[in-house]
């Protein structure tokens, strides 16, 4: 019987959570001592607050700012979430909504509100017209309908700032029980209050805001039927604001091939190449880049390592999963790292005439027969344990040579195509950026076509494909 | 066994020698020589005698030893010898550097612990103060790492140029006319006919990073 309770229990918790986010009443409006930042203010996604003291995410009145203790006003733009338009005041006593890109030409004028706090409040504001700074925002208590009209002191003309994780909004302040804790819902030219819903917004303060001019983001792979979320975009200016989920838009030219969900993530449903648009709302400014589908690739790998390697398995295992990881990002190639494990094979110390620091002499065979006598000869230990079931990679704690016309200590080498690659830990400074070089070898990538001037792994760059690399992995990958 | 195994690897390696591309036809590879005893080793699962097709060869492509140091006197000591012949130069053509581009800024909290030089680039690694690094343990969410492009490698008249055209990147200049991957923790800016490139640790900022955008030139004899 117990669980038909908990059944009921849960359908009611579900049917309260299928809420609208925006229709929310009075008994929602919470207050607590947080201090607000510029940031929280703007609604900005990273300043989202993540659990609001017994909010149950409902809104959050705003009695403190940060350092804004002293102030007599604050002047914001008011910026709608849904579509980044800003509550402007075209003429004295009008509204319209706008974009920011009309204010450049006349100091955005009409696009400010001057937010001036009552007496004895700190946190309620009569909240004035820039264009005409003798008009403020009041309610008509009979129609609810909110006007630009001269200031007089009414209750009607008293508002608070309230946030919520969806959007902030304006609550007016009139002791009318009719009128109180209602919210802003702005319309095309229109205003009003309602207990039922609001329009989320921003409160940008101007002397804070820094639009962004340029927004540039990182091409990815998509896995067919998988989903990737985007690279962070690069913004310009750098300390621009008002950028990341809540005040960006993400379009794509095929939606039904790859759609881009709100949070950046894209679901690969069908193969193709899409273009995928980020826009920011509030500025227009936007970036492409594209979204491979491609169908995943998995390569199954092992790790042989000699008894020397002092890392642990573990280690070798993880630093492995670190080199590869972008490897899927980007091109959808998973390399399943199946078997970490020791192989005496691989022993520097087979060889009688050197120590594991020097490579192998004449005394070990001519050098020019490097491959086939040396025991440290590179070449010949990237041919042992090979399998053509596995992607194989060698890590070895001695020094490896090789012989391409001269007799040469190496970090490492691998066959290009192919599955099989080898690296001396006591080599290379940077044992990550040594197996990303080699598995791009393995996957196509060679040196003989690695573009001057760009950065990629096989010139020491991690995480970096130049063009012809990046080419040929996604010519390789299958 | 050991026979057999040992003149298969023999035949295998001349011919590989004979065309840089090495075959395995009809070999057999024996994949049961783990040793179990070690702690952290996990036990292959398989002992396969597989024929490995000729086609899963291709061609070997060699990274050379990079020259490591642990100071830029050092590194300039290194360069002088191979420009005065008493070091022989090798694949990083060391000899080439007359100019030795160097990091010009302290980064408070961190020390250089090392500097490596390969054909194309020179890499300056710092790591935090109370920090010990293994050699192959450089962190890249932990240190800084200041690349120098060779000249000889960048594009002269706009070094940024091949970067900001580089499809992975696509990033157009800022506003102080440097590149700056965010998702890379990466800022790159121009300095004479090269690029220097800072790749900075978590928790860090563009504005953390800009000031750190400064070089000199130290000429070496």
């Amino acid at each position: 019987m117990h669980y038909k309770r908990y059944i009921s229990a849960l359908i009611a918790l579900l049917l309260l959570m299928t809420v609208s986010v925006y229709a929310t009443d009075a008994e929602d409006l919470i207050s607590t001592e947080h201090i607000f930042t510029n940031s929280e203010l703007a609604c900005e996604t990273d300043a989202i607050i993540q659990t609001p003291a017994s909010s149950n995410d409902g809104m959050i009145r705003i009695n403190h700012i940060e350092g804004e203790d002293t102030r007599d006003s604050i002047t914001y733009y008011i910026a709608m979430v849904s579509n980044g338009d800003l509550l402007s005041s075209p003429t004295s006593g009008s509204f319209s909504r706008t974009r920011y890109s009309s204010g450049v030409n006349n100091g955005h004028v009409t696009q400010k509100w001057i937010f001036t706090q009552v007496s004895g409040s700190t946190s309620t504001f009569i909240v004035y017209s820039n264009t005409d700074t003798s008009k403020c925002l009041t309610v008509n208590p009979s129609t609810k309908a909110v006007t630009l009209s001269a200031y007089t002191g009414s209750q009607y003309q008293k508002w608070s700032m309230y946030y919520s994780s969806s959007g902030n909004s304006l609550v007016s302040e009139a002791t009318d029980t009719s009128i109180h804790g209602c919210k802003l819902v702005v319309g095309t030219n229109t205003c009003s209050v309602s207990n039922q819903s609001f329009t989320p917004m921003g409160f940008l303060n101007v002397s804070w805001y820094v639009p962004c001019s340029i927004l540039s983001i990182r091409d990815i792979g998509v896995p067919l039927g998988g989903t990737a979320t985007m690279y962070t975009p690069d913004y310009s200016p750098s300390n621009s604001n008002c950028n990341g989920n809540m005040w960006e838009n993400y379009t794509s030219n095929n939606s039904s091939a790859c759609p881009i969900n709100s949070s950046g993530v894209l679901t690969g449903n069908a193969l193709s190449s899409v273009s995928i648009t980020v826009t920011n709302k509030i500025t227009g400014t936007f970036g492409i880049f594209t979204a491979d589908v491609l169908v995943p690739v998995t390569k199954n790998a092992r790790i042989y390592y000699d008894s020397g390697v002092t890392q642990s398995a573990s280690t070798l295992a993880s630093i492995y999963g670190q080199a590869t990881a972008d490897l899927s990002k980007a091109y959808c190639i998973n390399m399943n790292l199946v078997s970490t494990s020791l192989s005496t094979q691989l022993n520097g110390n087979s060889c009688p005439n050197t120590t594991p620091n020097h490579i192998c002499t004449a005394s070990c065979g001519t050098l020019t027969s490097c491959a086939t006598t040396h025991h440290k000869s590179a070449a010949r230990l990237v041919d042992l344990l090979s399998s053509s079931s596995y992607y194989t990679y060698r890590l070895v704690s001695h020094a490896v040579c090789t012989y391409d016309g001269t007799h040469n200590e190496i970090v490492g080498l691998g066959y290009r195509p192919g599955r099989d690659a080898i690296t001396s830990v006591l080599t290379t400074p940077e044992l990550k950026t040594s197996i990303q070089h080699e598995l791009t070898h393995n996957l196509g990538g060679s040196h003989y076509t690695c573009i001057n001037g760009q950065k990629c792994v096989l010139k020491g760059n991690f995480d970096y494909w130049c063009d012809n690399c990046r080419s040929a992995i996604l010519q390789n990958r299958n | 066994m050991k026979k057999k195994t040992l003149f298969l690897l023999m035949a295998g390696s001349l011919l590989l020698m004979s065309s840089c591309t090495a075959e395995k036809d009809g070999r057999s590879i024996e994949n049961s020589i783990v040793n179990s005893s070690h702690e952290e080793s996990q036990t292959v699962l398989f002992t396969e005698t597989k024929e490995i097709p000729p086609s899963e060869k291709g061609a070997l492509e060699i990274e050379y030893k990079p020259v490591f140091v642990r100071t830029i006197e050092e590194l300039i000591e290194r360069i002088q010898n191979v420009r005065q012949g008493k070091e022989e130069d090798n694949r990083n053509k060391l000899s080439l550097i007359n100019k030795l581009i160097v990091p010009d800024t302290a980064i408070e909290g961190y020390h250089l612990w090392g500097i490596q030089v390969n054909e194309y680039n020179v890499f300056y690694y710092y790591t935090p103060n109370n920090t010990t690094v293994e050699m192959g343990m450089i962190d890249y969410d932990r240190d800084y790492i200041i690349t120098v492009c060779r000249p000889e490698y960048a594009n002269q008249e706009d070094p940024l140029k091949p970067l900001s055209e580089q499809q992975q990147i696509k990033t157009p200049l800022n506003e102080d006319g440097y590149l700056h991957v965010a998702s890379m923790r990466d800022l790159t800016f121009t300095y004479e006919n090269t690029w220097i490139s800072i790749r900075y640790p978590k928790g860090k900022t563009y504005q953390d990073i800009k000031p750190l955008c400064k070089a000199k030139t130290i000429e070496i004899d």
